[in-house]
């Protein structure tokens, strides 16, 4: 029976109804795409840090995990040091480079050889390394996002640069360059910004770090294995905090949007609660009537924002394929959480209000 | 007849801003069993205010409230609405049926807020139906009714549950002659047919004779009663019965 009053309540007021609806539907989407973004770029982005196939990243002192958000740099001798400690069987130096003209494209200034020792080597698509220091090697995601072939030329660091290469995707950066193009255009000269160290055996890594840090004590000592987790959001306190940020102002928006809904709505309807409240009705029944609706309206919204969320994150990566939309079923739970959360909030006081009023009042309500 | 409702020395007073208006000023009453009894008095004599303090709907400020000799004045407002449920059916003058919902569905949430036992009252309510001539118009929302269906549909509502007492507040005050005939010949109906006790507070006199009692108010208290048990002490009626 309350269903039936409940849908033949929504009926009644279509456009209310549907703008609900879209709202809850908003709040939802916004936190799932936001958080889809967030989590998918740092995992994408740590993912590809580990393929780059190393056992420990070795940075400067202070350095974060970032690597585009590194200034400090150590000198490429250090890595004689390091190749030196006992377990330690390649290392390879890279100097990153950031590309801000269009987004933030991490590039890698590498040793070819010393990368491949590291990370087993690229996988060709097309073309092959970089000869000359106008040649970069891209990977296949920024290739198909750029539509760029072996060949075609790009603009980075306000330079041109010739695609000599495209490469599986999965290698730590999308972009590389030789170690001398990445001296001329940071004019640091034997200078690396984070130094890959492959080890003979895996499961050594936590001595190894330990052999390591006793010879650079003040340097970051990172086992690659570890960095996915370390990228997630849960432990970069400003990626919390920006996500949380994200979070409250959209339960802030289902907040109000139902509260403003259902207080609308039972001030329409105030004759109405009168005549169920002279029928017998108890204040109960009012006040979980106003809940339900509110319920059955963020559920709505929450099945739109679900989907709508799947296909904004599927047209991102259709038209920015270097974006990844990571939408887990973690984050769908809790975002429908936040918008169940939302519509309690929103109809408690007019739920309340409702249930109070006078049925002598409210029957005679124009 | 067993008295089913009885006030004694009953009080309202509002407040209207700063002053204070006595709507009902000490009315004493008993409504019988089976009772087809009409409360007329001009506009503002509290025959409104009666009948929401007998409905349950309102406390009195003093005085008290009998139904099946349970006094409602002193309860809170979880018992009085146990007391509408069970005990009283409205019937307004605006009709007041769910705009949203169907005929069925008014009638079905006034059943579902009965309780469980609403459906002893099935054959009941078919026999209503009947005789309001309404069954045909039950799929129909209130908007798709005329006033006269839209008033017998609350008159169906009212008693599906077959309360001990049908308040009707102005039940023709919105109808036409014809409807109006016709509405009042099915209370008579009711009360006939199914012993049903119904209390029609009016200004109409037309209206009188369809009921076997009349009770005048004017200014707060009860003027004369008709009351066939009691015709001769119309005094009384103006003082407590206790």
């Amino acid at each position: 029976m309350k269903k039936q009053m409940i849908i033949a309540g929504l009926a009644a007021r279509p456009v209310r109804t549907l703008v609900s609806v879209l709202a809850v539907a908003l709040e939802v989407t916004l936190i799932l795409v936001v958080v889809g973004l967030t989590t998918g770029i740092s995992m994408e982005t740590a993912k590809r840090t580990e393929g780059v196939g190393a056992d420990i990243m070795f940075q400067p002192p202070n350095s974060s995990l970032f690597l585009a958000i590194n200034n400090a740099s150590m000198p490429l001798s250090l890595e004689g040091a390091i190749r030196k400690i006992e377990g330690v069987t390649a290392v390879a130096p890279v100097q990153t480079l950031v590309n801000s003209s269009s987004g933030l494209e991490i590039i890698y200034g590498i040793d070819p050889d010393k990368f491949a020792s590291v990370s087993g080597g690229f996988i060709w698509h097309e073309g092959g390394m970089f000869s000359g220091s106008d040649d970069v090697v891209v990977d296949d995601v920024y290739a198909l996002a750029k539509k760029v072939h072996a060949g075609d030329t790009v603009e980075l660091l306000n330079r041109k640069f010739r695609v000599s290469g495209i490469v599986e995707h999965g290698k730590g950066a999308r972009l590389f360059i030789s170690q001398n193009t990445a001296r001329e255009l940071t004019g640091l000269v034997d200078r690396a910004s984070v130094f890959y160290v492959k080890i003979s055996d895996p499961e050594q890594v936590n001595t190894v770090i330990e052999r390591m840090s006793r010879v650079f004590p003040t340097y970051g000592l990172r086992p690659l294995r570890e960095y996915a987790k370390l990228m997630m959001s849960t432990s970069m306190p400003a990626l919390d905090a920006f996500i949380e940020t994200v979070v409250f102002v959209a339960l802030c928006i289902g907040v109000l949007v139902i509260f403003l809904s259902m207080y609308t709505t039972i001030t329409e309807r105030t004759r109405e609660i009168g005549i169920l409240r002279s029928l017998g009705a108890s204040k109960k029944f009012i006040v979980s009537l106003i809940f339900q609706e509110s319920a059955l309206v963020c559920f709505l919204g929450i099945v739109i924002g679900i989907g709508a969320s799947l296909l904004v994150g599927r047209g991102v990566q259709m038209v920015f394929p270097t974006l990844i939309v990571d939408i887990g079923f973690g984050w769908i739970a809790k975002a429908a959480g936040f918008a169940l959360l939302s519509g309690i909030i929103g109809s408690l006081y007019p739920s309340i209000k409702a249930a109070g009023q006078d049925p002598v009042e409210a029957l005679a309500y124009e | 007849m067993k008295t089913l409702l009885e006030t004694i020395d009953l009080r309202k007073t509002y407040q209207v801003g700063k002053i204070e208006v006595e709507a009902l000023r000490g009315v004493s009453l008993r409504i019988r069993e089976g009772e087809l009894v009409a409360v007329m008095g001009p506009s503002g004599c509290g025959k409104s205010t009666l009948m929401h303090v007998l409905g349950a709907m309102t406390k009195p400020t003093a005085g008290e409230v009998r139904i099946d000799g349970r006094d409602i004045s002193t309860m809170n407002d979880a018992q009085l609405t146990e007391i509408r449920r069970r005990k009283i059916g409205f019937v307004f003058q605006k009709f007041n049926l769910l705009p949203t919902l169907t005929a069925r569905t008014n009638i079905e949430v006034a059943r579902h807020l009965h309780g469980a036992d609403a459906k002893d009252h099935n054959d009941h309510l078919a026999e209503i139906l009947q005789l309001l001539m309404i069954e045909e118009k039950m799929g129909r929302k209130p908007s798709e009714l005329s006033g006269g269906e839209q008033q017998r549909v609350a008159i169906a509502r009212a008693v599906a549950n077959r309360p001990a007492i049908v308040l009707a507040d102005e039940p023709t005050g919105s109808l036409d002659s014809k409807n109006s005939e016709i509405v009042l010949n099915m209370f008579r109906e009711l009360n006939r047919r199914f012993k049903q006790t119904i209390i029609l507070v009016t200004h109409n006199p037309e209206l009188v004779e369809y009921t076997d009692r009349l009770i005048e108010m004017r200014d707060g208290v009860v003027v004369s009663d008709s009351d066939p048990v009691h015709r001769n002490s119309e005094s009384e009626l103006t003082q407590p019965l206790i």
